[in-house]
């Protein structure tokens, strides 16, 4: 009798076994033995050993996990209250160290980042902060040339230079088996690199093969937003100027730019954080105790009246807005919020009847920019008014989350999907080291304090404050942040209900306001326009105030990150010592958009 | 009804009975046996830094109802989902041809990327490994019941002879005619591992000639859950709120086609080719046993150059004789284009050759001296080292570069273990087992397995991109077979 013929028969009994609904306990699942992870040894068991002591006492094998199982749980629940910790310090030769924990394989991250790029280039040697860059791979002393390179690629690992408007990195993956190697060559690096004619040429001739950034602003655009002429040209062109220098003058900008003050190393390896922190002191222990170079804070530029900045570019259409964002990770990180709120937001009941705003956010270490676009608004009057309205609301909702609970809704459920993409994008150590490298400075020193900061808000991501109903059970939060007013509108918004419905709503908009208030604001923002079209007029009837606190004014024009060529920057322009800021900086190639559809990545070398 | 009809009723009756409750059932402890895998324990426990392992610990092991076996790693806090479908080819690889294979795919493909296509961060990977071909899905933990359901819905439904024709298709148009050297590799590998060469290389031809009974045979053969493994690295656990249900949705959606069994318990078991019947005893461009060429006419390669692959079945029944292959192999490569796929007992060694119009047969004589003097010179350790490096350490950075899917490594495990209880300390073993190797060891088994002309026999070659002048030059000391 064949199969084909019994099969009919079969089919119901079968069925059975297909269609029994899914049961834990009827799997034969093994559950996880005590931590043995990792272990290599030959056999000590054979099969027939294995399955006798399995079936020998099943029960009591359950108890025994049954016993096991509150201690594990109970150590979960312990590493789970404490919050991860990520160490900070500057070392006493003025370099930055940051390493953090990632275990999940034995692997370590090592990023150089230096916080000059691009737009530290000299008028007349464009193209000059690139090609250093590339000369670093040259060696010295002690590296031969490549030999940074041939580190991490000898053993399976990956090297990588991302060199932008602002911040520099040399990046690199290796097995921790080969990490110190790794650690010697960053240590290595910036001492008296070589400078011989032929291995310039050589730096040259690799930057100039680099591919072009694809800019989703115009540069022009970029720098009036950032108010920084030297984010107008294009940082990897490489002219003659660059061919022509001399030794010399190769070894006197490479001393003049590239300097362990302005650095920031970043490990990122299955070890303690502490224990990476003792691999990298003893490199740096010989170099002579400096102070770190004060670098200049990406804050964004002040508004300079009742209207937003005009830039000429050709081929516009007049219907964008461009805003510089603080160039933190935090403020990155909020400005993604807002621009996944804005490509969301429902209609205004003044808006006109097609109005749309599209928002993208083109991401950088130091030098994002969040481009609004509008439609359907009305011609005479320009995207001003429609983009202002749409902000306002927001603004409105941050104080008084109840004028439009959906919007705060939605605020929220965008600073979920952000945390979560966040988190989610960093889970590898690779790019959690890309990330931290641009992470805020830290003011104290090693030595004022403990070294470890929480993970979370290293990380910036965007943690909404505890909500009113949360921190005393009353109303909205006693931490209010001044809205920004609607254009026409005589003051803040009107006051919403309170009460029950209020203190249960998010606090996230509130945060957003208080962590990017600028980004509310088209006053601080710079309108694109074709050479032949109208300035429309102002919707706001005067300049915003400044901050009434004394606090440092978020709008500073930022600082070059090291002493740039003179005639650079106006000497008015720079921000005074006192302030220390940290400094600006440039585009990831590699960096990984939280939002595809709503962020642009820039790109690296 | 009589006698013998009743008699013949209560028969067909009794062994339906029986074969339901014995080779029908699906998912109790009768049909799997207990993994206890080796991990160590009982030594002092080796940090998996040193031996660049992933720090995991030993799976979770299950039967789903359908047959499948399911390994799950989990890794607290991750927030990705890795989930790893092992589907078999060589276990039915008379039947199943790589026309049919490709068109399965073709179809999962598009079932499956059009489901993700609406989960956020969702990635598909289509992969092969020897003897397997390997579905991936990559995401967030948080959407993993989604990503299970997509997984278990594509299994359900994609195989209908519709879609399965539309795949057929799409496969057809863009096909191009694979260049010298796939059809050379496809050919050696058919000729060493004795399948069909329709099992290896899909022609054009091939994919015309898929009726639609083929179609539905080749995407039953190919995804019988009853042969496949399910790899699952998660955060969570499977016995979780939510994600219990979506792996019994698997189990029940994925349905096997009609059959006794349950499959085989093993991994190691379902995923192993089966050791080829015929062992050859033949070298190359020896007077005694020599190999014949099979070639395949065409066209040559750009600068009329013809394709010949050499190479080889290597037994490996121990991680050791595997890692000693791989060494080898790593340590050749730097000379030659040398490939080597482990797949547990044995090993396939495969060295590609360019072969000129001008003399086609000294390219090959040239080829096969490189290799004796490689042989004969004794590797110092530090290249020894530097090998076991290079090879060890790009295989945790693209791990991590790649998402950190621990299900890639621990396929890659499966191939490395013998059976299933060295899965876990396979790949540690493999890499502990490389750094420690002696240089005496590896030139002594160069020597054994490497060597075309002396040595351990076994050697064969194939040829394609092979005109007529080549043909005539190569017949002139070589016994020729057309394919």
């Amino acid at each position: 009798m064949t199969l084909r013929i019994l099969a009919p028969l079969l089919i119901p009994l079968l069925s059975v076994g297909l269609a029994s609904p899914w049961d834990v306990s009827g799997l034969n699942m093994k559950p996880l033995p005590p931590n043995v992870a990792g272990g290599v040894s030959d056999p000590t068991t054979t099969d027939a050993d294995a399955d006798a002591d399995a079936d020998d006492d099943p029960d009591g094998a359950d108890e025994a996990d049954a016993a096991d199982e509150p201690d594990a749980a109970d150590e979960l629940d312990a590493a789970a209250a404490t919050p991860q910790q990520i160490i900070d310090v500057v070392l006493p030769c003025g370099l930055r160290v940051i390493t953090a924990k990632d275990a999940s394989l034995p692997v370590a991250a090592v990023v150089l980042a230096l916080e000059l790029g691009t737009r530290d280039d000299p008028d007349n040697l464009p193209g000059l902060i690139h090609a250093l860059a590339y000369h670093l791979q040259q060696g010295n002393r002690e590296l031969a040339p490549g030999e940074a390179i041939a580190t991490a690629h000898d053993v399976g690992g990956l090297a990588a230079m991302a060199v932008g408007v602002a911040q520099v990195r040399f990046e690199s993956l290796v097995p921790i088996s080969r990490l110190d190697q790794q650690l010697r060559v960053e240590a290595l690096r910036l001492r008296a690199p070589n400078t011989g004619r032929e291995l310039w040429l050589k730096s040259l001739s690799y930057a100039r093969g680099d591919d072009r950034v694809k800019h989703l602003v115009p540069p022009e655009a970029a720098a009036a937003a950032w108010q920084d002429p030297g984010m107008a040209h294009d940082g990897r062109v490489v002219a003659q100027a660059l061919g022509d220098m001399l030794d010399q003058g190769v070894g006197a900008q490479l001393s003049r730019f590239y300097d362990y003050r302005l650095a920031t190393l970043v490990v990122v390896g299955p070890d303690e954080p502490e224990a990476l922190l003792e691999r990298v002191e003893p490199l740096f222990a010989d170099l002579p105790a400096r102070p770190r170079k004060p670098i200049a804070a990406a804050v964004t530029p002040p508004a300079t009246g009742a209207a937003p900045r005009v830039v000429r570019v050709p081929r516009q259409k007049g219907d964008s807005m461009v805003w510089a964002v603080p160039g933190d990770l935090s403020a990155r990180a909020w400005a993604q919020v807002l621009c996944g709120t804005l490509n969301r937001q429902q209609q205004g009941s003044d808006d006109p009847g097609k109005a749309r705003v599209r928002c993208t956010y083109a991401d950088d270490p130091r030098r994002p920019l969040l481009v609004l676009r509008a439609a359907g608004y009305e011609p005479a009057v320009g995207p001003e008014p429609l983009i202002a309205a749409r902000l306002a609301r927001i603004s409105a909702v941050a104080t008084s989350p109840a004028v439009e609970p959906e919007l705060a809704q939605l605020i929220e459920s965008q600073r979920v999907r952000i945390e979560t993409d966040l988190s989610f994008d960093l889970r590898a150590p690779f790019e959690l080291a890309s990330h931290l490298a641009s992470a805020g400075e830290r003011r104290n020193p090693k030595s004022a304090g403990s070294p470890g900061r929480p993970r979370d808000e290293v990380l910036g991501l965007p943690l909404a404050r505890p909500s009113a109903a949360e921190a005393d059970g009353l109303g909205p939060s006693a931490d209010p942040v001044a809205p920004v007013a609607a254009p026409g509108s005589e003051g803040p918004p009107a006051s919403a209900p309170t009460g029950e419905a209020q203190a249960s709503l998010p606090e996230s908009a509130a945060t957003l306001a208080a962590s990017i208030p600028e980004l509310l604001d088209t006053r601080r923002a710079v309108l694109l326009l074709d050479p032949d079209q109208d300035v429309p007029p102002p919707a706001h009837d005067s300049a915003p105030s400044p901050p009434a606190d004394g606090a440092p004014q978020p709008g500073a024009k930022p600082a070059p990150a090291t002493g740039g060529p003179a005639g650079k920057q106006p000497a008015a322009d720079k921000q005074p010592a006192a302030d220390k800021q940290p400094a600006a900086d440039k585009q990831p190639a590699d960096k990984k958009p939280a939002d595809k559809n709503e962020t642009a990545a820039g790109g690296d070398a | 009804m009589s006698r013998w009809a009743r008699t013949r009723a209560a028969l067909v009756v009794g062994v339906a009975v029986v074969g339901g409750l014995t080779g029908g059932c699906r998912c109790n402890k009768e049909t799997l046996a207990p993994i206890v895998f080796e991990t160590g324990s009982d030594r002092e426990p080796v940090d998996p830094n040193s031996v660049l392992a992933p720090p995991w610990e030993p799976p979770l092991v299950a039967q789903l109802d359908n047959g499948a076996v399911m390994h799950w790693l989990r890794e607290t806090d991750s927030p990705a989902f890795h989930v790893r479908v092992l589907l078999p080819t060589a276990v039915d690889a008379d039947k199943l041809s790589a026309a049919a294979t490709t068109a399965a795919l073709e179809a999962i493909e598009l079932r499956l990327s059009a489901r993700l296509r609406r989960i956020f961060d969702a990635r598909l990977e289509l992969s092969s490994r020897p003897g397997r071909v390997e579905i991936a899905i990559h995401g967030r933990d948080a959407d993993a019941e989604e990503l299970l359901a997509a997984l278990a819905s594509t299994f359900a439904d994609a195989g209908n002879p519709k879609l399965l024709a539309i795949a057929q298709g799409k496969v057809l148009a863009r096909h191009r005619e694979a260049g010298p050297s796939a059809l050379a590799a496809a050919a050696l590998a058919s000729k060493l591992l004795d399948h069909p060469l329709a099992h290896e290389y899909a022609s054009k031809q091939d994919l015309l000639d898929l009726s639609k009974n083929r179609l539905e045979k080749g995407w039953s053969l190919l995804t019988d859950p009853r042969d496949a493994v399910v790899l699952v690295h998660s955060g969570r656990s499977p016995a979780d709120e939510g994600m219990s249900e979506a792996v019994a949705r698997l189990g029940t959606r994925w349905k096997a086609p009609i059959g006794f069994g349950s499959g085989k318990p093993n991994v190691t078991d379902r995923l192993r080719a089966p050791a080829p019947k015929r062992i050859a005893d033949t070298f190359l461009l020896t007077e005694q046993a020599p190999a014949s060429l099979s070639f395949h006419p065409g066209k040559p390669e750009r600068g009329n150059r013809a394709v010949v692959m050499i190479g080889r079945v290597i037994p490996t029944p121990t991680i050791e004789s595997r890692t000693l292959a791989r060494l080898c192999q790593r340590l050749l490569q730097e000379e030659l284009d040398v490939r080597l796929l482990v797949a547990g007992p044995i090993s396939i060694l495969a060295i590609k050759v360019r072969v000129s119009s001008t003399d086609p047969v000294a390219s090959l004589q040239r080829i096969i001296a490189r290799m004796q003097v490689f042989n004969a010179t004794p590797q110092p350790r530090e290249r020894l080292e530097q090998a076991a490096n290079l090879w060890l350490g790009a295989r945790v950075v693209e791990a991590s570069l790649s998402g950190e899917d621990w299900t890639s490594l621990w396929s890659e495990s499966i191939d490395l273990a013998g059976n299933d209880r060295e899965i876990f300390v396979a790949l540690a073993r493999d890499a502990q087992g490389m750094l420690e190797l002696e240089p005496e060891q590896v030139q002594a088994y160069m020597a054994e397995w490497f060597d075309p002309q002396a040595g351990q026999p076994g050697w064969m070659w194939a040829a394609a991109g092979v005109d007529d002048t080549f043909r005539d030059k190569l017949a002139a000391s070589i016994r020729l077979v057309e394919q």
